[in-house]
């Protein structure tokens, strides 16, 4: 049988073989021989100026390199919100509602702030263009946690670029040239540009700027990894550069999250100012490297820049009041039950009212009519105030199921739902990262196995069970809900007779049922 | 509900037209009569139809919930089409047979439509711990086994003693308040006495299993709730199938002779 792992293969550009990419920098040495393994995981793609990359909004699942030229990033959708201007109806509402940019209708806080994107640069809203250059790395968390592309790429200039799957670029990831290269390219590129762009940071000088340029480092944590834990010394000061961080803290009773950090934000400041312990726990929800600064620069940048540290002491001081109204409604806070429950990253999720409800299943028999007999959908799980979370797939923002899946068989397509692919070798891996419990394996009936399984006509018997033993007729799959993408709504939804079942958005259908963060 | 009232009214007015214009009255065999047997056999069609549409679930053929606010409403709009097409007489001891079935039929769905805005509420206020219907039995099981491995693992008498004379008893009945520990009150009494009784290292395991308990009696109100939800299916189902057997024995009988 073939390894299943050598199937996957890009379907653009040049494929490069180890002698190619030894050639490359980065990829000399054991990282060649590593990707012999995997043909056509990595290929050489030719832009010609003007040509586009990839755009904002596309799901995808490969970083780019750049070898020769240098690429555009911008991100095309208007700069703006959209205001409801009042109105009796909901035709009215709709009419009247429109685009406003934010010169015209400024919110607080976010003038002058950058945006943050999957590449070594920022945006901002003004001027939300940016050029990448040869050596550069982009679309690392598309690759790493299928997000979807954060910008539109297109070839300034006739282009030569690297294009990777997640094997490829892990193995890139451990290569210590290439993470010398990173960071140098990061110190010397991106690292003021980072630093300013933290509000809280705004205002470090050039000089100090020079100063952190050799301290600092990159550092890179897997999913579920801890990146410091509540109670311990307060060491350093953390930037995110990549992936969501999760902030928990211990309160009698269980752990509540007090936040989810993405890159531009920053943490670990409240030890350093405070009493010299770290006051939660901040993991990495899912691939993440972050900017680390030492106590010692930390305390030296805090001690030089009076405003720095009045800023981060303002900030540490909120923090530690909301923290505190936090841990008191830690035992009826909905908030915290929404976020525990692990709503706020579902895109989609089939809710049931249970006060609606007659518990009659048709949503059950619905979906297995609509998937040859096997269910995706389990009337259970968790509550949320009238409202049953069926064990369904909720299409998180960031698809924990999709880490780790040897042979890439699981991924989203260019919407929202998750697809297993055919050449799933049913390790369950999937099914045992999904924090829901919402992949099943199913065990399916292998080709040709019914007829292998049955003893021969003339065999005796007593041999009978001994074959059957012998010959396995399933091989177990992963299924998951794909929200019946074909059909114009799910079954499910489609067959309730009661009204009882919504596929909904989690933060606009909870908005109010949750209240202010 | 506003298109039903509408055609409800029109339909009133029609018959008081042609009771004034018959100087019998509207019976079924006269004209008014016979299109409001029609019409009324017509939406008892549409409401056997119901069941057909939630066979084929996975066909598009409008939404569930559609076809069910269409049963209701034109169920209830046909109460008096029927009684306009009898003209309020129960006739001879078919059209008598088929009034009491359809009053049967009616009244059980006019009750289940009731249960089933009620009883979801009370289902979901009162069982926190609701699971899958047909899953109590398995989660019974393992209820049992807790209870049994938390009560060996104290070594007391005490705990053994009540595990194996209240506890074990209890979870294996149906859960009703026959049952001391079916009732919440006197289960709370029973297991504040019982705190007194043994050692403070086991009041944690005593308050396992009176969470044990507290499980097994939502589940037996769940399993009480479910069957009501549903039950009153065993009539309304067959009744209505038998019912429309006779409408079209009477409709045929009544054509031909």
């Amino acid at each position: 049988m073939p390894d299943p792992i050598a199937e996957i293969r890009l379907d653009r550009g040049e494929p490069l073989n180890a002698e190619e990419l030894s050639r490359l920098p980065f990829f000399q040495g054991p990282q060649a021989r590593t990707l012999e393994k995997y043909p056509g995981a990595v290929v050489r793609r030719r832009f010609r100026k003007g040509e586009v990359v990839c755009r904002e909004g596309e799901y995808g699942s490969t970083a780019f390199l750049i070898l020769e030229g240098s690429v555009t990033v911008s991100i095309g959708a208007p700069m703006g919100h959209v205001r409801t201007a009042g109105g009796a109806g909901g035709l009215v509402r709709r009419i009247r509602s429109r685009l406003l940019g934010h010169k015209e209708d400024p919110r607080a806080g976010v003038g002058g702030r950058p945006i943050p994107i999957d590449a070594p640069v920022n945006l901002t809203t003004d001027k939300p263009v940016a050029t990448l250059s040869a050596g550069s790395l982009f679309g690392e968390m598309t690759c790493l946690s299928f997000y979807p592309r954060s910008a539109t790429v297109v070839a300034a200039e006739d282009c030569v670029l690297l294009e990777m799957l997640r094997n490829v670029l892990q193995i890139l990831r451990k290569s210590p040239a290439f993470r010398e290269q990173l960071e140098t390219d990061y110190r010397a590129r991106a690292m003021d540009e980072h630093l300013r762009s933290v509000p809280l940071l705004a205002g470090l000088s050039d000089a100090f700027l020079d100063r952190l340029r050799s301290k600092v480092s990159l550092v890179s944590y897997e999913p579920g990894q801890a990146i410091c834990r509540e109670g311990e010394p307060a060491d350093a000061f953390y930037l995110i550069r990549i992936g969501f961080v999760r902030v928990a803290r211990s309160f009698p009773g269980g752990e509540v999250v007090l936040a989810y950090l993405s890159r531009g934000d920053a943490f670990g400041e409240m030890g350093l100012l405070g009493e010299g312990a770290r006051e939660a726990t901040c993991s990495a929800l899912d691939h993440v490297e972050v900017v680390r600064i030492a106590a010692e620069e930390f305390r030296a940048m805090t001690a030089e820049f009076p405003d720095i540290r009045a800023r981060l002491e303002e900030t540490a001081s909120s923090r530690r009041r909301a923290n505190l109204a936090r841990a008191q409604q830690a035992s009826g806070a909905r908030l915290d039950e929404f976020l525990e429950q692990g709503l706020m990253q579902a895109q989609s999720l089939l809710v049931l009212d249970l006060e609606r409800c007659t518990r009659c299943d048709e949503c059950v028999r619905a979906c297995a009519d609509t998937h040859d007999g096997v269910t995706r959908l389990i009337r259970d799980g968790l509550r949320f105030d009238k409202y049953l979370v069926a064990t369904s797939c909720r299409q998180c923002r960031d698809p924990l199921c999709m880490v780790g899946c040897p042979v890439g068989s699981i991924r989203r397509k260019d919407s929202l739902e998750i697809i297993i692919e055919d050449w799933c070798i049913g390790c369950g891996l999937c099914a045992r990262n999904c924090p829901y419990g919402n992949i099943n394996m199913h065990p399916v009936p292998l080709p040709g196995a019914a007829e292998a399984a049955a003893p021969p006509a003339a065999a005796p018997p007593a041999a009978a069970p001994a074959s059957k033993a012998a010959v396995k007729t399933t091989r177990d799959k992963a299924i998951t809900c794909d929200l019946c993408a074909h059909l114009e709504e799910p079954s499910c939804v489609v067959a309730c007779p009661h009204e009882a079942a919504f596929r909904v958005q989690p933060g606009e259908f909870f908005a109010e049922r949750i209240g202010p963060a | 509900m506003l298109a039903t009232a509408g055609l409800a009214v029109a339909a009133a007015a029609a018959y008081g037209l042609a009771s004034r214009s018959a100087p019998g009255g509207v019976t079924g065999d006269s004209a008014a009569g016979l299109a409001f047997g029609i019409a009324a056999a017509g939406l008892m069609m549409f409401e056997g139809l119901l069941a057909a549409r939630k066979r084929k679930r996975a066909w598009r053929l409008g939404r569930a919930a559609t076809w069910m606010r269409g049963h209701i409403w034109l169920g209830v709009l046909a109460v008096p089409l029927v009684l306009f097409h009898s003209g309020f007489h129960s006739g001879g001891a078919i059209t008598t047979i088929l009034l009491v079935l359809f009053g049967l039929v009616t009244l059980s769905g006019l009750f289940g439509l009731a249960l089933q805005q009620v009883l979801p509420r009370v289902m979901t206020a009162r069982v926190e711990m609701e699971t899958v219907f047909e899953q109590i039995p398995q989660v019974v099981a393992q209820l049992r086994k807790e209870a049994a491995e938390r009560a060996a693992k104290t070594g007391d008498p005490v705990i053994a003693k009540v595990h194996r004379e209240a506890i074990e008893p209890f979870l294996l009945s149906d859960g009703g308040r026959a049952q001391r520990l079916g009732d919440a009150g006197r289960s709370e009494a029973m297991f504040a006495e019982l705190k007194r009784l043994v050692p403070l290292a086991h009041h944690e395991t005593l308050a396992d299993l009176a969470h044990i308990c507290e499980e097994r009696r939502q589940l037996a109100l769940q399993a009480r709730l479910h069957r009501w939800l549903h039950i009153w299916l065993l009539v309304h189902v067959p009744v209505s199938y038998a019912l429309l057997l006779l409408v079209a024995a009477h409709a045929v009988m009544t054509l031909l002779y």
